[in-house]
């Protein structure tokens, strides 16, 4: 023999084996907590915590945004840091169109609305327009680059709303009151807001659950395991990874339409990339690569982010106003004890990947 | 064989700095046959499959599949033309099982389609039933399930295989398939790639381009034999007439290749 066999790679340590998106094993969670939630308004309502129902809510619309972003971070390994641009640029459509709307003023001809009906749909639309030239250049990049680069792109968005003085420039816009639902529904009562971010939330985790598992899905997981071997056999895995960015998005901006409607207001901070590292910090929190643990995880950040100060205040003064200080030990906990976030903890599934 | 050569290599250089890992090397392959590239360690073989494959740009030199100029194709346009490929380190996509990383070639060659939408694709079994076929061809339909990451080396090497099968390729490209096998693993390889070279009613006889070290599978295997060194064809011609050759003994069997 001309030279010695090379020694056999080491097996990589425990592969955990990817099986799509599998709400199979954890069916009675999604039961469950589903139930849970649909039974959340009235209960708060029975206790008097009513309140609570646009934390509740809160938490369904960040969930939504997380989930989307774990599409592109656990299924595809792409780790945008920019996501909350396409969050923002959602909530910005809406209250674009309800400025122009309510001042009589116009865009291009355009006169704005308050229709939920047509101002959400847009605002989807607009955030994955944007989406297609950034993930288009953005994903010729891989690594540290792409988490670079989709931040760059944020950041130019952040600049472009603060320097829009129609929309309040870096001051932001308000709204005067919610969009206008069809069928006699009101959204200034909290609970219809409720269910509607339920239901959009619910759409998304089954979209997203069935479409991983199909060929257009096997591919975005199969160019994160392995970009070169997909490309081999043929696949073109730039273009479906630009599909699910453009997919990713546009729910994003779903999420960004009810936001504010849930806030009656939008200012760029909403765009910046320190939205962006809040909605990566929600998808480790909770899991990544599980789809509903980012849902967990935007509960558990964003409960104790109204719940921290108050404790804290209780403690001692003043105190609230550090609230992090709590916080980032209690995320690193998580990160090196629940290594597959919290959703993790709760199915008791083996430290792992996404599957 | 008559009629054109599927793959011609024209004059094709690269350079890495100053060292010239390819130095104008130019070879043909007939439809197919097998060829084989043999030489030293730092030779340039996997340099040279590289360009063919698309992972590598020459810096001169022209490369054509079946006629047609695919020097500035990207890869994944050459396999769409019929090209698959083995690397050297075994490439697969370990967190899939076994079934699903040849699924995955097949679903390559159909496209997505509607059902690409609307099935699970790990349950649709108009890609999987080709997927096991050409698992059981390799000898691993008892480990279909197994994700590869954790298959042994061996069985990643077949994996690899059942890949490229998948894909029903006009040219297989392969870069030392036997390479870290035991000694029965690699005879029934050798036997296996006999197999492949032959072709099935399925599946057109591909051409293959195999780089390998092991000399007992070259001669047994090749039509004819290419030898590298240092970045030149030294010798190409009929297996038995390179094996013959004073020069290849001397600079390259006789001497490195003593057997330990
Ligand atoms: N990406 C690279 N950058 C720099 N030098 C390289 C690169 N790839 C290969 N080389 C060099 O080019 C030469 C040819 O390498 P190549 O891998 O083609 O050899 P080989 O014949 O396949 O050897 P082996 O039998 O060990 O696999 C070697 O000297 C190697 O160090
Ligand atoms: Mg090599």
């Amino acid at each position: 023999m001309p030279h010695a066999a090379p020694p056999a790679p080491p097996t990589p340590p425990d592969p955990a084996p990817d099986r799509g998106p599998g709400p199979r094993r954890a069916w009675w969670l999604i039961a469950g907590g589903g139930l849970a939630l649909v039974a959340l308004p009235g209960l708060l309502t029975a206790l008097g915590q009513d309140f609570y129902i646009q934390l509740a809510t809160r938490i369904l619309v960040y969930g939504l945004a997380a989930a989307s972003l774990d599409v592109l971070i656990g299924y595809g390994g792409l780790v945008s840091f920019g996501h909350a641009a396409f969050v923002g640029l959602g909530s910005y459509v809406v209250a674009a169109a309800f400025h122009h709307q309510t001042t009589g003023t116009s865009l291009f001809g355009w006169t704005g609305t308050n229709d939920a009906l047509v101002a959400w749909p847009l605002a989807m639309a607009v955030s994955a327009a944007v989406a297609v030239p950034i993930g288009a250049i953005s994903l010729r990049t891989a690594g540290i680059q792409f988490i670079m680069i989709t931040l760059a792109f944020s950041q130019m968005l952040y600049f472009l709303a603060v320097s829009l003085r129609t929309y309040g420039g870096a001051d932001g816009l308000a709204l005067w009151y919610p969009s206008r639902l069809p069928f006699g529904l009101d959204l200034n009562d909290p609970t219809t807001l409720y269910y509607i971010a339920l239901g959009a939330l619910a759409l998304f985790l089954a979209l997203a659950g069935h479409l991983l598992r199909t060929r257009f899905g096997r591919i975005l997981r199969g160019a994160r395991d392995n970009d070169t071997r997909m490309q081999a056999i043929g696949f073109a895995t730039g273009r479906i990874r630009l599909a699910w960015f453009v997919l990713a998005a546009a729910f994003a901006g779903l999420a960004g339409a009810l936001d504010a409607n849930l806030t009656l207001f939008v200012a760029p901070d909403g765009l910046a990339w320190a939205q962006s590292g809040e909605l990566i910090v929600m998808v480790t929190l909770g899991g990544i690569g599980t789809l509903v643990g980012p849902v967990l995880g935007a509960a558990a950040w964003l409960t104790l982010e109204e719940l921290l100060p108050e404790l804290l205040d209780g403690i001692a003064a003043g105190l609230g106003a550090h609230w992090k200080i709590i916080m980032g030990p209690l995320l690193l906990g998580v990160v090196l004890f629940a290594r597959r976030g919290l959703i993790g903890l709760v199915t008791g599934r083996p430290a792992g990947h996404a599957r | 064989m008559t009629g054109p050569p599927l793959l011609e290599v024209v004059e094709v250089t690269r350079r890495f700095g100053g060292l010239a890992a390819n130095d104008a090397v130019s070879l043909a392959l007939d439809p197919g046959s097998l060829h084989a590239v043999i030489g030293p360690n730092g030779a340039g073989k996997s340099t040279l499959l590289a360009q063919i494959a698309g992972t590598l740009r020459p810096d001169t030199g022209r490369i054509r599949l079946g006629g047609r100029d695919i020097t500035r194709l990207s890869p994944r346009r050459r396999a769409r033309l019929g090209l698959a490929r083995g690397f050297q380190i075994s490439s697969v996509l370990p967190r899939f099982s076994a079934l699903e990383n040849v699924a995955l070639a097949v679903q390559a060659r159909r496209g997505l389609g509607l059902a690409g939408l609307l099935v699970d694709a790990a349950r649709d079994r108009s890609l999987n039933r080709p997927a096991v076929a050409a698992l059981a061809e390799v000898g691993l339909a008892d480990q279909a399930a197994v994700p590869a990451g954790a298959l042994s080396h061996g069985a990643r090497r077949r994996l690899e295989l059942a890949i490229c099968l998948a894909q029903t390729p006009r040219l297989l490209l392969l870069d030392e398939p036997v390479a870290g096998m035991g000694p029965d693993e690699s005879r029934a390889t050798v036997d296996l790639l006999a197999r492949i070279a032959g072709g099935a009613d399925d599946r057109p006889a591909p051409a293959i381009l195999l780089i390998e070290h092991d000399m007992d599978a070259v001669f047994a295997l090749a039509d004819r034999v290419t030898v590298l060194v240092q970045g030149r064809v030294l010798a190409s011609g009929p297996a038995a007439e390179v094996r013959a050759d004073a020069a290849v003994r001397t600079a390259y069997l006789g001497t490195a290749a003593a057997p330990p």
